[in-house]
């Protein structure tokens, strides 16, 4: 870091120092700072932006109000190229103190050596920390037995269907469908496609939904991910894709440039469903605000994910936003204080409170059951379902490897490769199986 | 060393040779013009470089040190099927892209230096497109380019036309983007425009003497006096079709089955999203020497048809 | 003679006409043209005036109803927009200055001067646009943060100063446009290479300065690479990075994003109209033949 910034920092913290020092004599309840404590700095690193980033940056400041001591100086940065700056940053022993990552990287930054082990932090006041989350959450932070990747706050999925397109469709739009085959048979209905081939109006489709579907076939990580190698001709595994061969019978390119139509656009995450042009789709507690927003006369509900016969009604696969902390961090320590006190552990009554402004899903049962976030569920009963698929034992996880983020992209090619009619299910599997292998042995 | 580059740059020596003493005079001056450019590749470009070519030679994934494995990720370019389809992608776009585009660019930039009323805003509104963020202006893309309720397949559907899935066919992907890229030609315009300026008006008189028409002025006056600024864009054109990346990594991700999987994305993929900088260093440097074949090649055969007031 | 006056006049009227005919035609072929062009533009501009309910309508609303202004100022108190703006602008400006001061001497050096290592030089200087920044980015970090560099904007401006090869290059193919006899002479009357430089080469190339002067200007105001990462405290983002602000994988604020981005794109769009007359007219060859 060059002199500038270092007298940036000096700068900021004296402004922080002196707006505590305003504050605390104008609210004489706020802590004071001591004058003799030495004070640590923090960088912190995330890819929050747009509404989220004043939300993160709210509990920042609370955080630093609350602690004289540490004192963290966000960056927020954009998301688009974000893992480059990230990476060439710690390449070059530049790297922040805390940041915030999706849950993809973090196996294969653990098997480098990148992140500091963050089970060897839960001792003392922190030991109650290993059985602080939800056990699905811990998992996609851990890596052979140990914790790399804080939870912060979670994604989980449902199904979102619309009133109107099922009232047309003859269905009643009171009994949306809770099995698969229900699903296939209802959405059916809800397709409208001209003479010309010109796709109008889609029912459902599942691309990109295979991990999300995971446990509605009753599938594990384990039956995708022996621990050494990837078995992704495993039954359950083609019992998914057999699913996804049945969608084969619409016109695959123009459904997916339906499907895609907005999200390829610039990061952002539009679809059809929302705009009007779909009669369901599995997505996360976001679309609500988004519909708000751009289509506020949309008539939806929200439902868990209908399951095959052997599924799990009611579950969900979980990804999330985890914390962590680069091995380069120069007060680890400080930085493993931070990373807890935003995780809501120990002071869940805070979480409860500030999670609801990014309208998060915890990271706990203990932050969800607080007062707080109960009222906050009960103002919005459709989110309530979000939550509540988080307790069931059977949420699941893609397996956590160091290739995850290979995987992910291989995968999506697998399902394109089945609804285009290209490979068969079995086909589409083998090859995601070798590829996702060979990158495994590769990274050794 | 220096012979070769001048028979490879196409430049035959026009002038009397200059007196020896001068040649002497003539080197330290060179050297001292163009010292900041040394100065300045010594100090940010070198290391860069040559780090570069020893990555590509080591199994290196960022997060910790590289480690030597000799010509092993050269091997491995070979056998693997993806580099040799974004090569093809690549060599695909910049073999259409860099005379349609060229050609555009130029019929654009003479169009727009007739003596017409309302120039400056034409030639305004020709360079918008360059500076409108690609972060706005990609979600128009997507909805021109859509199959169901795009303004594009809605035309051609209506004069009878069929319509193709743009950036969601195999077939289509690529023409899409080239399509999309030639919205950007704003600069190219911009610089064959100001090398038109320097066109002096006397040659024009003479051919019209002569009794040359409008497009045999264009061919023996215009193009070979702007010839320098062709050359500019073209050697540019290729570095940058060779490069080509952003629109492709914002909008297609490499989709659909690869078929817009350029050799930049695939670099960009493999280097930070696989982890293996190493690979992609590999690559980065065959495409390297691509780039500079083909600048060579276009080089040398410019002794031909570049033309510089300044060798007369 | 009153025939071959009305034959005259005919003539003449029919000259009018098939002028003002090509006027005609000229003008409709730009104009649709420039339509297809200002497509992008207008998009932006439509949505950054639409109430929210219609900024998604599929298909698209091209003009809005009602028009709704409100994005232009949530945009702006958003993000410390003025200030990005600034750190944009302060930027941009001293990498134009850096670049017109070194790329012209070293352009000067490749074109106007015969001296035996200079092709190979200039190759090897073209060469250093042809390795991808995805490779070379690493250890130009790491060069950086040795200096100290990184977390300012010094990487960003100081390399400027050292000429960059894209604007090297265009002046070279303009500098050896300009006939060698008008530096001969000045060279014969006694005149040292930089006085050439300065008074004869570089009043002549003044269209092709503007050029690169824009470019350059334009260049630092769209780049986003290079802010991302170098740049490490918010206060200090430029544009480019802040426009990345408004969207997000959780829900896109479409409207904002439009208002922000035509706010930084018309500075760009104003100072293209008004330099475009400097670098159109400003060069004319004729009567300096070589």
């Amino acid at each position: 870091m060059g002199n500038w910034k270092r007298g940036f920092a000096v700068v900021s913290s004296a402004i922080i120092m002196t707006s505590g020092l305003l504050a605390s004599s104008a609210f004489a309840a706020a802590p004071t700072v001591r004058r003799d404590a030495p004070v640590v700095h923090l960088t912190y690193w995330n890819m929050w932006s747009g509404i989220w980033t004043q939300v993160v940056q709210k509990m920042v400041d609370e955080f630093n109000k609350t602690h004289p001591t540490i004192q963290v100086t966000m960056t927020s940065v954009p998301s688009a190229n974000g893992e480059q700056k990230l990476l060439t940053a710690i390449a070059a022993g530049d790297a922040p103190d805390v940041f915030t990552e999706w849950n993809p990287y973090i196996a294969a930054f653990a098997q480098q050596h990148a992140l500091m082990n963050l089970s060897t932090f839960m001792t003392g006041k922190y030991a109650g920390l290993k059985h602080w989350f939800y056990p699905v959450a811990a998992k996609w932070g851990e890596y052979k037995g140990s914790m790399y990747a804080m939870p912060w706050t979670m994604n989980s999925f449902l199904l979102y269907y619309n009133k109107t397109f099922m009232k047309q469709a003859g269905l009643n739009p009171n009994n949306p469908p809770r099995t698969l085959a229900q699903l296939w048979a209802d959405q059916a209905k809800e397709w409208k496609i001209t003479k010309d081939g010109v796709v109008q109006q889609i029912g459902y489709y599942p691309a990109g939904n295979f991990e999300q579907l995971m446990p509605m076939f009753g599938a594990t990580p384990g039956d995708f991910f022996n621990g050494k190698k990837y078995t992704m001709t495993s039954p359950k595994a083609m019992s998914i894709m057999n699913f996804f061969a049945k969608f084969k019978k619409y016109p695959y390119t123009q459904v997916n440039a339906f499907e895609k139509g907005l999200t390829g656009a610039a990061g952002g995450s539009e679809d059809p469903f929302e705009l009007g042009k779909a009669g369901f789709i599995v997505n996360g507690m976001w679309e609500m605000p988004t519909i708000q927003q751009f289509n506020p006369k949309l008539q939806y509900g929200v439902v868990p994910i209908p399951v095959n016969p052997g599924g799990y009604y009611n579950t969900t696969w979980v990804n999330g936003n985890y914390n962590e902390i680069p091995t380069g961090s120069k007060h680890p320590q400080q930085a493993f204080e931070f990373i807890a006190w935003l995780s809501g552990y120990q002071n869940a009554a805070w979480a409860a409170r500030a999670y609801p402004t990014g309208g998060w899903i915890p990271n706990s049962a203990v932050i969800t059951k607080q007062p707080a976030y109960q009222k906050f569920l009960k103002q919005a009963p459709l989110r309530k379902k979000f939550v509540d698929v988080m307790l069931s034992v059977h949420d699941a996880i893609t397996p956590v490897t160091p290739v995850d983020m290979f995987y992910e992209q291989k995968l999506a090619n697998a399902q394109d490769y089945v609804l285009e009619g290209k490979k068969t299910p079995y086909q589409a599997l083998l090859h995601l199986q070798q590829v996702a292998n060979q990158q495994l042995q590769q990274t050794k | 060393m220096s012979t070769t580059v001048n028979v490879v740059m196409g430049k035959k020596s026009v002038k009397p040779k200059p007196s020896r003493a001068r040649l002497r005079r003539n080197r330290l001056i060179g050297w001292l013009f163009i010292s900041p450019w040394i100065i300045g590749f010594l100090a940010f470009a070198l290391y860069p470089f040559i780090a570069s070519l020893f990555y590509s030679f080591t199994n290196y994934n960022i997060l910790s040190p590289p480690q030597w494995i000799g010509g092993q990720n050269y091997q491995q370019m070979i056998k693997d099927p993806l580099f040799w389809q974004s090569l093809y992608n690549t060599l695909y776009y910049t073999v259409v892209f860099v005379p349609i585009s060229t050609v555009i660019a130029i019929a654009i930039a003479l169009l727009l230096n007739m003596k017409i009323k309302g120039l400056a805003i034409y030639r305004t509104l020709f360079y918008l497109p360059s500076v409108v963020p690609l972060v706005a202006s990609s979600i128009l893309w997507v909805w021109l380019f859509n199959p169901s309720f795009g303004f594009i397949d809605a035309f051609l559907r209506a004069i009878g036309l069929p319509a193709p899935g743009w950036l969601y066919s195999d077939a289509w992907v690529k023409p899409s983007l080239v399509l999309m890229s030639l919205w950007g030609i704003g600069q190219p315009i911009v610089i064959y425009l100001a090398g038109l300026q320097g066109v002096p008006n006397d040659l024009y008189e003479a051919a019209v003497l002569e009794g040359a028409n409008t497009w045999q002025r264009v061919w023996y006056v215009t193009i070979p006096m702007i010839s320098p600024v062709i050359l500019f864009n073209v050697i540019l054109g290729l570095i940058g079709s060779f490069q080509y990346f952003t629109q492709a990594y914002v909008m297609t991700q490499g989709g659909p089955d690869n078929s817009s999987l350029f050799f930049a994305l695939y670099l960009y993929q493999q280097a930070f999203q696989c982890l293996h900088l190493g690979y992609a260093s590999a690559m980065a440097w065959l495409l390297f020497v691509l780039i500079l074949v083909a600048t060579l090649f276009v080089f040398r055969s410019s002794a031909r048809w570049v033309y510089y007031g300044g060798e007369q | 003679m009153v025939i071959l006056e009305r034959n005259l006049s005919a003539r003449y009227s029919s000259r009018r006409f098939k002028l003002m005919t090509a006027s005609t035609i000229k003008h409709l072929v730009l104009i649709l043209l420039a339509i297809s062009f200002v497509f992008p533009m207008f998009w932006m501009m439509s949505t950054s005036v639409k109430p929210d309910f219609e900024q998604l309508r599929w298909p698209p609303v091209w003009i809005p109803n009602p028009f709704d202004f409100s994005n232009y100022p949530n945009a702006m108190n958003f993000e410390p927009f003025f200030q990005y703006i600034t750190n944009t602008l302060v930027y941009c400006v001293l990498t134009v200055v850096g670049t017109l001061v070194s790329s012209t001497l070293v352009a000067y050096g490749f074109a106007r001067i015969d001296w035996p290592e200079k092709n190979f030089l200039f190759i090897l200087m073209l060469a250093t646009m042809m390795l991808p920044f995805q490779v070379t980015m690493v250890p130009l970090f790491v060069l950086f943060k040795t200096l100290g560099w990184v977390g300012s904007y010094k990487p960003l401006i100081v390399p400027t100063f050292f000429g960059s090869a894209f604007n090297i290059f265009l002046l070279r193919q303009f500098f050896m446009t300009i006939p060698n006899s008008l530096s001969e002479a000045a060279y014969i009357d006694g005149a040292n290479e930089l006085v050439i430089f300065w008074r004869i080469i570089i009043p002549l190339a003044k269209p092709a300065l503007a050029t690169v002067a824009l470019f350059q200007f334009i260049y630092g105001w769209n780049d986003f690479l290079g802010p991302l990462i170098y740049l490490n405290d918010q206060s200090t983002f430029t544009i480019s990075l802040g426009l990345q602000n408004y969207v997000s994988s959780y829900g896109t604020q479409w409207g904002l994003l439009m208002a922000a981005s035509t706010v930084a794109t018309l500075p760009i769009v104003v100072l293209f109209f008004l330099a475009q007359k400097t670098f159109i007219q400003g060069i004319s060859l004729s009567g300096l033949k070589g």
